[in-house]
């Protein structure tokens, strides 16, 4: 019998009679897309929710990041950007479409592009929008270093790289109600995954990290639920092969090198302490924050938008006024319909809605 | 016949045109190329013959005569790909349009616009690449233009190609419950090849595109001319959006089953990396067919056989029970494949 089938036979047997519900929050967008991409919800018991958490770095950006782009864009500064970031709007206007733009927007799939595109043009100022998770951070960290060492004088980096724990830590400090936590296990491939086992020993919570393929995911879950039922006593587990309990610590170091915990601004939440990555003193010739002199303020979202619930899990997408009418794949208003792994996105994509 | 084609062309899509510009996601070949193609050409050149919006014309010459006509813009980029060039392209894309709409491809006229300064060395090797695929199909360009445009003022060239094709008489069904889908040849590969020229992704080993005329079915497709109910090329939007089109236009849903999509290793794993689905990506030597479930096997081994098509696969088939399209994978998890709405962007993390 296949994996999947066998796992998923053992997670409804281990919720045979169940009353209550299971709240299960998964915390990486590549978990949100690979559980509905496999239509597991409607194979698993469905008093097992499985609810979406803010796992994706678009998604969580706040208006002020968009904003100071925008500003850049205004006062002739260049702006090197992922795709996904590009897009989202603030203010009724993105980056990419910004009408009172002086320089140009250039988008690239690997970050070190920038370096190239810097060097073609070396009378011009350029901001890379420096956006991402633990994962992101150790690349980002390398073309900082780099561009520090090679002397490189016109490119600077405007981070809004987050961490994990401190958002994780909000969610369940805000709510009584996550049974159980599945951990991203490419943040854990980075960091160790001794990471993520504050979830148990600090919250109670039983948590694990586990991989994104459908038998992974199922795995995580499988576990999860014989925690929450007491029919196990593993409360935080690493399911992931590639995690090594000390991490990777090449990126560690250059992670340490280059960035130090800062303020971090987290949309429909506003700042959270040390829950992003700062450029440190060493590099932060390299900050555009510092050389623009930009506002780093949080921003409300004014309109209908509700990615500040969905981000939390406290919505789903078909709550929002905006979804699937004026804000749709073609023409995305909020970050969670512009971003692969925004949940409104992926309900477009995956569900009939 | 009139009455019926003015209320086609009244009918509004559900994404009517929200701007007055033309957006790029226009020429995605999905919903909204399919919105701009009713409200503003349907509406100008209303006729029967159009708003069929078959790949092809058929044209009643005389006596129950006909002839298939189509046309197709290529605005390729990159020009040089691999396993082909804008030129091949040009060619099998008009051969394959003829092909599936029941026709023997014999004419085709081939109109260049080319920007000044575009080597001649390389025109010169499109030229050769179209007359290699005009031989192997048994074609022949018999007419063309050439223009010339100032630096700057378009992408190094463009080329339109229309065919003219005889047809032998075989006729677009309706597509009914249980009737077998069938994919000849593995997917996504020739939108994979150009994804990763254009994000300049370096790659090494055997990735190219599909691209190629697809004449050598004809044979088999005569033979099955009566069972077969509809053929489609998957180009633009690819599998996906080529089976809502149906799916939309005979009100019939589909299942398809993930374990029999043929598709490559690399195509699903460098798909898996750029974060594009491959079933909606561009295939330019592939074809869709429709039949009846009594013949389908046996069109399915003519086809691997005969004419070497080793991954021919009935991937699923249409049915009553819901009015979509959708996937199911190998542990029975079902997800909905819906019309293609937007332009392709990369993940970031």
């Amino acid at each position: 019998m296949n994996t999947d089938k066998y796992l998923i036979e053992r997670i409804n047997n281990e919720c045979k009679g169940m009353k209550e519900n299971i709240n299960i929050m998964e915390v990486c967008g590549t978990h949100t897309d690979s559980i509905y991409k496999n239509g597991i919800k409607e194979l698993i018991n469905s008093k097992i929710n499985l609810i979406s958490g803010p796992g994706c770095p678009t998604c969580v950006t706040d208006n002020s990041y968009i904003e100071n782009a925008k500003y850049l864009l205004e006062n002739n500064v260049n702006i090197i950007s992922f795709g996904d970031i590009s897009r989202v709007t603030s203010n009724g206007e993105s980056i990419l479409n910004y009408k009172n733009k002086k320089g140009k927007v250039y988008i690239v799939y690997n970050p070190y592009d920038s370096i190239k595109i810097v060097q073609n043009n070396p009378n011009k100022a350029f901001v890379f929008l420096a956006i991402g998770f633990e994962t992101t951070a150790p690349i980002i960290a390398y073309i900082i270093k780099e561009t520090y060492e090679r002397n490189i004088k016109n490119l600077y980096f405007l981070c809004s790289i987050k961490l994990m724990p401190p958002i994780i830590s909000y969610i369940l400090n805000s709510s009584n109600n996550i049974h159980g936590i599945i951990c991203p296990g490419n943040v854990s491939v980075i960091t160790g995954y001794n990471y993520f086992n504050f979830i148990y020993d600090k919250y109670k919570t039983p948590a694990v990290v586990s991989g994104f393929k459908s038998k992974e995911i199922l795995l995580g879950i499988y576990y999860l639920v014989k925690v929450i039922r007491n029919d196990s006593s593993y409360k935080f587990i690493n399911l992931y092969d590639y995690v090594k309990k000390c991490g990777n610590l090449k990126c560690i170091t250059i992670i340490k090198e280059v960035f130090e915990k800062g303020k971090g601004n987290w949309r429909g939440i506003g700042q959270i302490e040390k829950s992003a990555l700062n450029i440190n003193k060493k590099y932060c010739e390299l900050d555009a924050c510092k050389h623009f002199n930009l506002n780093y303020e949080y921003l409300e979202e004014k309109n209908h938008c509700l990615c500040n619930s969905i981000i939390l899990g406290k919505a789903l997408p078909y709550e929002c006024k905006l979804f699937k009418s004026i804000c749709n794949l073609n023409n995305p208003l909020g970050p969670c319909m512009v971003s692969n792994e925004g949940l409104c996105r992926i309900f477009c994509k995956y569900e009939r809605g | 016949m009139k009455d019926f084609v003015e209320s086609f062309v009244n009918m509004k899509g559900d994404s009517t045109l929200r701007e007055d510009y033309i957006n790029i996601v226009h020429g995605d070949g999905g919903k909204y190329t399919n919105n701009l193609i009713k409200e503003v050409f349907y509406k100008s050149y209303k006729n029967e013959t159009l708003i069929q919006g078959e790949d092809a014309a058929l044209i009643n010459i005389e006596n129950n005569k006909i002839l298939n006509f189509t046309t197709d813009g290529f605005i390729i980029k990159p020009i040089f790909f691999k396993g082909g060039d804008i030129g091949k392209l040009s060619i099998c894309g008009t051969i394959n349009d003829l092909v599936v709409s029941g026709s023997i491809p014999k004419y085709i006229s081939a109109s260049f616009i080319i920007e000044e300064g575009f080597e001649i060395k390389s025109l010169i090797k499109i030229a050769n690449s179209m007359k290699e695929v005009c031989d192997e199909s048994n074609v022949q360009i018999v007419t063309g233009d050439t223009k010339v445009v100032e630096k700057g003022k378009i992408d190094g060239v463009f080329i339109t190609t229309s065919g003219i094709g005889i047809n032998y008489n075989f006729k677009e069904k309706r597509v009914i419950d249980k009737d077998a889908i069938l994919i000849i040849n593995t997917i996504g590969e020739h939108g994979t090849t150009v994804a990763l020229d254009r994000f300049n992704i370096i790659n090494e080993g055997n990735i190219k595109s599909d691209c190629a005329s697809l004449t050598s079915l004809i044979p088999i497709i005569k033979k099955y001319k009566d069972n077969i109910k509809i053929m489609k090329d998957p180009t633009r939007g690819g599998v996906g959006q080529t089976l809502n089109e149906i799916s939309n236009k005979h009100n019939i849903g589909m299942h398809l089953f993930e374990k029999y999509i043929p598709i490559k290793k690399w195509v699903l794993s460098i798909n898996e990396m750029l974060g594009f689905d491959p079933l909606y990506l561009a295939n330019e030597g592939n074809m869709i067919i429709i039949c009846e479930s009594s013949i389908a096997k046996h069109l399915r081994n003519d086809i691997k056989n005969q004419c070497g098509f080793n991954y021919c696969s009935i991937v699923g088939y249409a049915t009553n029970k819901e009015k979509f399209v959708f996937i199911e994978n190998d542990f029975g998890g079902k997800r909905i494949l819906s019309e293609l709405e937007e332009h392709l962007i990369p993940r970031i993390c």
